[in-house]
């Protein structure tokens, strides 16, 4: 059975909405980004916190909401007033925005191992996710046989790290699932 | 003396979340803690980061929505082939340098502090240092520019249109003005009405 309640599910739903892009027979992508930033709001909002961090992070993934809407409206419209310029520009500040993320699930958890996985999967992700965007930066004015080869490798360390977060989301629902049947347990 | 108490700091920093040992008395540990300086910077690493990034922002925002050049054709004229292989060299080398910066800075472990923020600031630096640079490089096709906008590209193609439908309106309204159309045309085609 679905739980709506569990936070982790929300977070790992939006990272997928942001990181997958499926445009189908000439349609735009179904798997908008916008949604994706509603569910990080929804899942940060559920999260067991009252640390400014909390408040932090659900504003910057509402901000990130509104100005998604713009430039995929833009690409829908076929306008394309931003370019290239607004989509990179999304991508960082959802590098930022992951940050702040982390910084919430290391501060929430108490729980020894699921604090360690936290600040491994913290490290890796915001490695693969910087060089990532470092590469596709530099791709720009590199010969274009070599670009079109970084560009590559950025989409690769992008799916890695949406991979690692998805192995994370494993063991945080594991956690999740864990204390509520304890909780289940002392009420009975 | 002073010696010994930077000792003490040391080993009492290097185990902050325990409780003081038999080293330690309470009143030590006080007396320790308080004695540390205070350095209160008037300028930090992050405000001068904070500042510098405030101000490529802004010059790069002034640079795309008045389209000023920054000068950069003429160094890029300079570069020839092998430039280009050199440019292309450097760019590597940089990226590289960025990236090994990043890993070391969050391989390490660090959360919060200078080291996080540069790593961001250094990635932001870096894509507008980019886009600038790309969008001064000569390319043969404007498409390939990252502010090649499609909208601005059809906006202008319908006003040069227009322009150029005008410019034509004139020019066959000033032939009539002027006179320049010849008499035998007019004469002509006067013939041909009343012919009909």
């Amino acid at each position: 059975m679905t739980d709506f309640k569990n936070p982790y599910a929300y977070l790992v739903t939006g990272l997928g909405f942001v990181f997958l892009d499926m445009s189908l027979f000439g349609l735009p992508d179904i798997l908008a980004d916008f949604l994706g930033y509603l569910s990080f709001a929804i899942g940060i909002h559920l999260l067991p916190s009252s640390h400014n961090l909390k408040r932090w992070s659900k504003k910057f993934a509402l901000m990130l909401m509104v100005l998604s809407i713009v430039v995929e409206l833009d690409q829908w419209l076929a306008y394309k007033v931003f370019g290239e310029i607004g989509i990179q520009l999304m991508q960082f500040l959802f590098i930022a925005f992951m940050y702040y993320v982390f910084q919430l699930l290391l501060h929430i958890h108490h729980n020894l191992p699921l604090e360690m996985k936290t600040f491994k999967t913290y490290q890796r992700f915001m490695i693969l996710m910087l060089s990532a965007f470092v590469i596709q930066a530099f791709a720009m004015n590199i010969d274009r046989s070599i670009g079109e080869h970084l560009h590559l490798i950025a989409l690769f360390l992008q799916l890695l790290s949406y991979l690692l977060f998805t192995w994370y989301y494993r063991a945080c629902h594991k956690y999740y699932k864990e204390i509520n049947t304890n909780k289940a347990h002392t009420l009975q | 003396m002073e010696k010994r108490q930077s000792e003490l700091f040391q080993t009492l920093k290097s185990r902050p979340d325990k409780e003081p040992d038999r080293k330690f008395s309470y009143q030590l540990r006080e007396k320790l803690l308080k004695k540390q300086p205070q350095t209160a910077k008037r300028f930090t690493m992050t405000t001068t980061v904070t500042m510098l990034v405030t101000c490529v922002v802004i010059i790069f925002l002034v640079i795309v929505s008045t389209d000023q050049s920054l000068k950069l054709k003429q160094a890029a004229q300079v570069i020839d082939n092998q430039g280009h292989i050199f440019s292309n060299v450097l760019c590597i080398v940089l990226m590289l340098g960025v990236i090994l910066f990043i890993a070391f800075v969050y391989h390490k472990g660090y959360t919060k502090g200078k080291l996080v923020y540069m790593t961001f600031s250094l990635s932001f630096i870096v894509w507008v240092g980019n886009l600038i640079y790309a969008e001064h490089q000569p390319l043969d096709d404007p498409a390939m520019q990252p502010s090649h906008s499609d909208f601005f590209d059809e906006a202008h193609s319908q006003l040069l249109f227009l322009y150029e439908l005008d410019k034509i309106k004139d020019a066959s309204v000033d032939r009539f003005l002027i006179g320049q159309v010849p008499l035998n045309e007019v004469q002509e085609k006067i013939k041909r009405r009343e012919g009909q």
